[in-house]
């Protein structure tokens, strides 16, 4: 029931902003300046079939279960929002939006996504404040409204693993006038929110495994502060962004399944005070608490006219092994005929390997396949991700707030297969890529993903 | 369907055979002689806050039905309705800003341009009179 029937609320939402865009004849759907109160909403009616040997697809880590060659999945782009604006002044404006989306809890329980007073002293400054979006990246805060963008989803190597859409705080942005543009300073700081399945809640692949399900990572509580600078005129857009974020809990463990215990009691069980101080060290080099990882980001964006193009990078550090560094990018262009956009997106995402396993063996004098070096190497792969992705689709504008998309990407994992799990096997064990919750044992790491969307504003 | 069907053939028709005499109009009070258009694009696009003379600046927008919305933003941008509102949607969506008021004929953009001194509209070469100032004639090349 909960599968369905946001399916039949998004379909009903797709008619209504079909039935605005008629009623449009007579007056347009967009809010006005004077209306105190506007309402507004997006959504998208999304399918998605992934042609590939077992592995599911998703488009961010907070979808628990992902797209599979078994059928159509609903699940992964379908969502719908609602917006209430009310304008208080001339300065004060206040702000709520709701999101019913796919989430970590398996359901479409609709989320407060912003809820802030927005305030605008003069035209250079103004400032959020309550529950505001994370500006991360270039178009980072709408990635939910479909409408918006050329593609099916922002590209999920770059998208992917930004798993906070909010947070509780506020954000200040100056505004200078440069040339025929204007630049722009905005800071932010926050608590997050968010919650994301770990792997060990992906109950496909934990059968395999027989480790114990039901795993969440409670990002919660953790504090994000950041900034950017950006330019905008009519044709560009560049901005150079800075944000981490402090994480407040640790990671969770399974009921059966302790790692940090388990590098603990061997440290305890050590005899050499060498091997015992490493192993304590490669604990603590796994907590997260008090961790921070941090985002460096550019992004370029240029249209004129028909044609519009975009890019990003993204350097991503961590103080945790359980977030290794990782570079990431993308570059996508379009060009408008008629009605049609067809569009092309290359992505990429390369995490850096870490060889502490190979140190841990080394220093315990034992195989790699022992079982603290094998968990050493399951727990570095387990936020890994080395892939790309080819991607081409076409945009249709069937209406001035509707659009039909369709879209194929072509993606290629090599990440470590995990051929060998740390309860079945023990030689090189590794973790399923973090932007797969469910893989087969044996992977070839290549999946063609199809997907046709329809993105509308109402 | 056959409504959906007749609007967009129409629709079609206007497009391909409009010719643009669109000018953008200012209040005369406004101190504003001229604009090029990537001024105008800024305003309407909500970058820019104040007309050149400082006052500031109220755009006005006209209703999609009246199909001089689409035409100026092809003649100003070379961009469709479509996009002009995915641009809207990116501001609107993350709390960033609204698009401009929007009047619903030719004849309302210049009763609020003729009285509001900082106002900016789009009307028909013919609807322009006296009560305003003509700033960019968008059928010029």
């Amino acid at each position: 029931m909960l599968k369905r029937s946001p399916i039949a609320c998004l379909t009903l939402f797709a008619c209504l902003a079909f039935s605005s865009s008629l009623r449009a004849e007579g007056g347009d759907a967009s809010p006005s300046l004077e209306k105190a109160w506007t309402f507004s909403g997006f959504g998208t009616l999304g399918a998605v079939h992934n042609q590939g040997s077992g592995s599911s697809f998703i488009r961010d880590i907070t979808e628990p279960k992902g797209a599979t060659n078994k059928g159509l999945s609903w699940q992964i782009d379908s969502r719908v929002g609602f917006q209430v604006n009310l304008k208080v002044s001339e300065q004060l404006e206040a702000v709520a939006q709701v999101v019913s989306r796919y989430q970590w809890d398996n359901n479409f329980q609709p989320e407060l996504t912003w809820a802030f007073l927005k305030y605008t002293p003069n035209e250079m400054v103004d400032t959020h404040i309550g529950r505001i979006g994370f500006d991360a990246f270039i178009g980072a805060d709408t990635r939910d409204v479909g409408f918006s963008y050329l593609w099916v989803r922002p590209p999920v190597d770059y998208f992917g693993t930004l798993a906070f859409p909010y947070m509780d705080g506020a954000d200040i942005s100056f505004h200078y006038p440069i040339g025929s543009g204007t630049a722009r300073v905005k800071l932010y700081t926050g608590i997050s929110r968010q919650k994301i399945p770990t792997l060990l809640n992906q109950t496909e692949w934990t059968e395999v495994s027989g480790l114990n399900a039901g795993v969440i990572e409670d990002m919660s509580g953790s504090r994000i502060t950041g900034g950017f600078v950006d330019y905008q005129d009519n044709h560009w857009v560049a901005r150079l962004g800075k944000a981490d974020v402090r994480l407040s809990r640790e990671f969770p463990m399974s009921l059966n399944i302790d790692v940090l215990g388990q590098i603990r009691d061997a440290a305890n069980a050590a005899a050499d005070p060498l091997v015992a101080s490493s192993l304590n060290a490669l604990a603590s080099d796994f907590s997260l608490v008090g961790k921070n990882i941090s985002f460096t980001s550019i992004g370029l964006a240029y249209e004129n006219g028909p044609l519009q193009t975009q890019m990003a990078l993204n350097h991503w550090t961590s103080q945790s092994l359980l977030f290794p560094e990782s570079h990431s990018g993308f570059i996508s262009a379009g060009y408008r005929f008629g009605k049609f956009t067809p569009y092309a997106v290359v992505s990429a995402v390369r995490s850096v390997k870490s060889n502490r396993a190979d140190e841990v063996a080394a220093r315990m004098n034992v195989p790699i396949s022992d079982p603290i070096p094998s968990i050493t190497n399951f727990m570095l792969t387990t936020g890994q991700n080395i892939q790309h992705t080819y991607s081409l689709g076409v945009r249709y504008d069937l209406m001035a707030n509707v659009a039909l998309k369709f879209q194929m990407d072509m993606i290629r994992t090599r990440n470590c297969s995990p051929l060998n799990l740390p309860v079945v096997g023990t030689d090189r064990s590794c973790a399923p890529p973090l932007l797969w919750p469910t893989v087969p044992v044996s992977w070839d790491g290549k999946a063609n993903i199809y997907s046709a969307v329809l993105d509308f504003t109402f | 369907m056959k409504r959906i069907f007749l609007i967009s053939l129409t629709l079609l028709c206007t497009q391909a055979f409009a010719t643009t005499d669109l000018v953008v109009v200012v209040n005369p009070g406004s101190g504003v002689e001229k604009m090029n258009r990537d001024d105008v694009t800024s305003i309407f696009m909500g970058r820019t806050k104040k007309l050149p003379s400082g006052v500031n600046a109220l755009p006005i927008d006209q209703a999609a039905a009246t199909g001089d919305k689409a035409k100026f933003y092809r003649e100003i941008i070379n961009k469709e309705l479509a996009e002009v509102n995915s641009y809207w949607a990116r501001l609107i969506f993350s709390g960033q800003g609204s698009p401009p008021r929007q009047a619903d004929n030719s004849a309302e953009v210049m009763e609020i341009v003729s009285n509001n001194k900082g106002a900016i509209g789009y009307v028909p070469r013919s609807a322009a009179d006296k009560r305003v100032r003509i700033i960019l004639d968008l059928s010029a090349q």
